[in-house]
């Protein structure tokens, strides 16, 4: 344990909806730099859990400290002008606009431009080159200038990627980046993940324990709201605990 | 974006609930008339009900141009019975009158205005400029008459008529150089009658219930004063207003009942005149308490509509009474009834006025309406005889007239109409004041009914 | 690609060059009536254009836009008629209302979406219109306010026409720039999706405040220019059908365009006014022709025409192989 402040920090957190706790004191902390997965069955609280982060729900017993403050009560978007970048399970695109225009909107929301009304949005500088990285980081370049109602599920579940990426997180939810995707697809997926920047601090969603443990240096396992385990990648495969809760669901 | 689907859908549903409530009331109305003077009139059975001036031994005349007259009207929406009422009084009188007078022919264009003040200014300036009208006959709502006013107020080349509209002011405080209500009628001319009749048969309080709106306020106004300066009492709690549309006074029953007055006086319109008749009924104060109804809400357009025990005995005062019993009344009553198989409205026998002091108006100018303002000089000296009865219009371009008193009455063939019980002879707008103490006061409101006990 | 949008782009530059050009030859050209009802029609089509930045651009429907402009008008109204203020501070005063009505409006609407965003600014239009009949002093009630005269410069009609005309253009103008910034673009977001905006990090309350008021901005332009066209202001300006009027215009000629909006105001116009003079029942034309739209082009006339074009163009460019 560093003496450092750890960038996100989820102290004993609870969450209910009504008569059905999702989260049952959970607590996590992630270093800055660090990637971590969240796994677990189906319906375990893994995206409560992150909306519990992001600030979409909150927490009703508990904090969460992201980047040194208590966040606990704060809305999603003042988490996010922060530094919290977050994906969905199921893609929440613009599906109208183009790429090119999804990638606009994200790339200014954390700059004062956003509310820029009196002169025309003109992709060039900065964010042109936060979204030309982006996209070639997620390898859909070409598809820049095409309708995302238009494109593959696989090109989409990029993108949400991509999206996330051009506000410049610094700590960023992953919430089944995998999601529905073939296993060839999946295979190019976490290599995607893989070759993210190293100072970025990951948290992972994976249904598919494999995948994500291959990907990560820490992993927390939920099952009913509750954590069952948390250690490092072999400390998990080992637990006999996890494989039992893997192999009934 | 699905939501933005699921609101359209919504959209579409309410659309089309919009133009169904917009429907034309004159469903088998097939296109706006163009009538010119080649539709010869019917020469027998029409009654030349002049007693005025122009008795037509003058020297033909001859006319360059016809004379052009624009009609605006609500033919369609909330107002289109009572707009195509009015509409049908125009073009009747036209029917049975020549359109050639003298060597001059007379056309006029009917348009509809939707009831909206914004279409009808539209429609004024293509009928003024495009259609080159003398005359404008229009509207039925307060508001597009004054906006009508407004905007014809500086065009010395056009005379504007208002039988219908009846806004206190604009033959009071707000005078227009080439307006007259030739053929109308002021709100509170025809009540305040009503409240000095109350007066007489021995009622000393009165309570009332009045829709919450200009005219409301004008037609109360005029009954509360005359009734409070008479002699009997109002007391300002005891007067009611309901929201203009209100369709359950089931409320407002109880308390008029739980006041206890000697009479109530009633102005509704639209969908809550048989409410309120239903009401009145169902808490079974037909035979405790006597209403006094303001004229439309007494006028055969809305009772013939609403159950005979209702409204049978119904007393109201107006300027007009269907069921008055005089050659140029009836005259007109069944040439109505003839071609539309309806009991004229007032709205019927304003227009077919108007229309009549058009008609004498150009007789009487020889059919040179060139000179607007001697036009109307010249149709404010005119004495008529309309199926109103009597009738003259005041310095202010408002008519005097006798007003009745009048009972609904079920005639032999079962159908509902007003007689009259009473005539007031020669009432203006001022009544029972002259026009300078009256004009010295604002006109009525909510907050100034005249009541002379508060 | 590149050739086919620079074809639609001279097609429309074009096309805006010949409205000008009749925009600006109108009164040469027509009657008195029909100028009128131009300057009517380019008035609705600011006031449609601004329901559509709010229903097009955002998916936000508007059932209660009237009450704004309506505010503004009898801001105006109340000035001229009642005080009789000179033109700056009548204007001043409509500016005024018509903003801060924006301003409340706003700050009732913003946490609300879809339906409950139709429902909301509905009952805002209720409000106003009850006001209108309610404060007779200050409205003159069903009456209405009469007596606004339009400044001497430009009282000829002829000459209102022309401001009318430079006024709605410069708004189309910042219109266009405003659907084209940045925060235009995260306007389409909005539309899209709320809940990724904000976790991008927008403040979407703040968002639709901001939207809602610009819009309201141009509405209050447009009952301005309304209430010195007319001059007069009554409750039947501010009722719900002519709230849901500016609606019925911008889904006819097309949502989430700027044009699409002044094309179904000047259909409405002409509907109301032209058609009108040779159709009775022309209120169920006008009903049935909003139905035939919305079953059959979502998009309005706007996207009708553009997906046609847009067949045509790739029928053409399909045509060397189609001779299999
Ligand atoms: N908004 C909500 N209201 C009620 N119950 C919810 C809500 N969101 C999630 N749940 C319940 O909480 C539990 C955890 O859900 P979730 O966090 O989505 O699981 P996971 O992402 O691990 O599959 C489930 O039983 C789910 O039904
Ligand atoms: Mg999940």
């Amino acid at each position: 344990m560093t003496s450092a402040l750890p960038i996100l920090h989820v102290d004993d957190v609870t969450v209910r909806f009504g008569g059905v706790t999702a989260v049952d004191g959970v607590t996590l902390r992630v270093e800055r730099g660090s990637r971590w997965a969240v796994i677990g069955p189906n319906g375990a609280g893994k995206t409560t859990l992150f909306k519990a982060i992001s600030g979409e729900v909150r927490p009703t017993i508990g904090r969460v400290h992201l980047f040194g403050a208590d966040t606990s009560r704060a809305h999603p978007n003042r988490k996010a002008q922060r530094g919290l970048g977050r994906t969905y399970q199921v893609s929440e695109l613009f599906q109208a606009l183009t790429v090119e225009e999804n990638m606009a909107i994200a790339a200014q929301a954390r700059t004062p431009s956003r509310f820029h009304s009196w002169r025309p949005l003109r992709i060039r500088g900065w964010i042109d080159e936060r979204i030309t990285s982006a996209l070639d980081q997620l390898q859909i370049s070409d598809e820049r200038f095409t309708v995302v109602s238009e494109m593959s599920h696989g090109q989409q579940r990029s993108l949400e990627i991509a999206i996330a990426l051009a506000t410049k997180p610094e700590v960023l939810l992953l919430d089944e980046p995998a999601a529905g995707l073939s296993a060839a697809e999946r295979r190019i997926m976490k290599d995607l993940v893989e070759s993210l920047p190293r100072d970025l601090t990951i948290v992972l969603i994976e249904h598919d324990m494999e995948i994500a443990l291959e990907l990560v240096d820490r992993v927390l396992v939920l099952d009913n709201g509750k954590m069952i385990a948390e250690g490092n990648p072999d400390e998990i495969r080992s637990n006999q605990h996890v494989q039992d809760v893997y192999l009934k669901s | 974006m699905r939501n933005a689907k699921r609101i359209f859908a919504w959209l579409a549903v309410f659309v089309m609930l919009l133009s169904a409530c917009t429907d034309p009331g004159a469903s088998d109305d097939t296109t706006t008339e163009t009538t010119t003077s080649t539709t010869a009139a019917p020469a027998g059975g029409t009654t030349d009900s002049t007693t005025g001036s122009s008795d037509t031994t003058v020297a033909p005349f001859v006319c360059d141009e016809p004379i052009r007259i624009g009609v605006l009207q609500p033919l369609t929406g909330g107002l289109a019975a009572s707009g195509t009422d009015a509409k049908d009084g125009f073009e009747l009188y036209w029917a049975n009158h020549p359109m050639e007078i003298g060597g001059c022919t007379v056309e006029f264009r009917v348009e509809d205005t939707a009831g909206n003040p914004d279409t009808a200014l539209q429609k004024v300036d293509e009928l003024v400029d495009n259609y080159g009208a003398d005359i404008i006959v229009g509207e039925l709502l307060a508001n597009v008459t004054a906006a009508l006013a407004e905007r014809l107020a500086d065009n010395p080349d056009v005379i504007m008529m208002s039988p219908i509209g009846s806004a206190d002011d604009l033959t009071q405080r707000t005078l227009y150089p080439n307006f007259t209500r030739a053929g109308g009628w002021t709100s509170s001319q025809t009540s305040h009658v009503l409240g000095q009749w109350a007066f007489d048969q021995g009622y000393t309080s009165a309570a009332s219930i009045c829709t919450d709106y200009a005219f409301g306020w004008e037609m109360c106004g005029g009954f509360t004063q005359v009734f409070t300066e008479a002699g009997g009492t109002v007391d300002p709690n005891e007067q009611l207003w309901n929201p203009l549309g209100s369709t359950d006074l089931g409320t407002y029953v109880t308390q008029l009942d739980g006041f206890k007055p000697d009479a109530v006086f009633v102005l509704e319109v639209g969908a809550s005149v048989s409410d309120f008749f239903q009401n009145w009924s169902d808490f079974g104060l037909k035979d405790e308490i006597p209403i006094l109804a303001g004229e439309t809400t007494g006028d055969v357009a809305y009772i013939r509509n609403i159950p005979v025990d209702q409204v049978e005995g119904l007393i109201s005062s107006g300027h007009w009474a269907e069921g008055r019993d005089a050659p140029e009344t009836q005259e007109f009553v069944q040439v109505f009834d003839a071609a539309t198989t309806r009991l004229p409205s007032y709205y019927a026998a304003a227009t077919w006025t108007a229309a009549q002091y058009i008609d004498e108006t150009i007789r009487a100018m020889n059919g040179d309406l060139s000179d607007k303002a001697a036009t109307l000089e010249t149709m404010k000296g005119l004495e008529l005889l309309t199926p109103f009865g009597p009738s003259r219009l005041d310095d202010y371009g408002n008519p005097i007239y006798d007003i009745y008193i009048r009972k609904a009455v079920v005639r032999d063939d079962g159908r509902i109409w007003n007689e009259v019980i009473e005539t007031f002879e020669n009432i203006d707008q001022f009544w029972p004041k002259t026009p300078e103490e009256y004009l010295k006061q604002p006109v009525y409101s909510r907050d100034f009914q005249g009541n002379a006990g508060s | 690609m590149i050739r086919r949008i620079s074809l639609k782009t001279r097609v429309l530059l074009v096309l805006a060059a010949i409205g000008l050009g009749i925009g600006i030859a109108a009164p040469y050209l027509f009657p008195k009536y029909i100028v009128g009802l131009i300057s009517l029609a380019l008035i609705g089509g600011l006031f449609a254009q601004s329901v559509d930045l709010l229903a097009g651009y955002v998916g936000l429907v508007t059932l209660g836009q009237a009450g704004i402009s309506g505010a503004a008008a009898y801001g105006v109204g109340y000035m001229a008629s009642k005080v009789g203020a000179g033109f700056p501070a009548q204007i001043a005063v409509g500016l005024l209302t018509g903003i801060l009505a924006s301003l409340l409006f706003g700050l009732m609407a913003m946490r609300s979406n879809d339906v409950y965003f139709i429902m909301i600014t509905l009952a805002q239009g209720m409000i106003v219109w009850g006001l209108s009949i309610r404060l007779y002093k200050v409205t003159g009630a069903e009456n209405g306010l009469t007596g606004i005269p339009r400044p001497e410069p430009v009282n000829p009609y002829w000459k209102y026409y022309y401001l009318v005309l430079v006024v709605v253009v410069l708004c189309w103008m910042l219109l266009g720039i405003i659907v084209k910034s940045p925060f235009g673009a995260s306007l389409k977001g909005l539309r899209e999706s709320e809940t990724r905006m904000r976790m991008l990090g927008y403040n979407t309350t703040a968002q639709k405040l901001y939207v809602f008021m610009l819009a309201g901005f141009f509405a209050t332009i447009a009952g301005i220019l309304l209430v010195y066209l007319n001059g007069f202001i009554s409750p039947s300006s501010v009722v719900l059908a002519a709230s849901a009027l500016g609606v019925l215009e911008a889904i006819l000629g097309g949502v989430g365009t700027l044009v699409g909006p002044m094309i179904g105001a000047f259909i409405i116009v002409a509907i109301q006014n032209i058609v009108s003079i040779y159709v009775d029942r022309w209120p169920t034309l006008m009903g049935l022709i909003f139905v035939v739209v919305v079953l059959f082009a979502r998009r309005g006339l706007v996207g009708a025409i553009s997906d046609v074009w847009n067949r045509r163009q790739q029928e053409v460019s399909l045509e060397p192989q189609s001779a299999q």
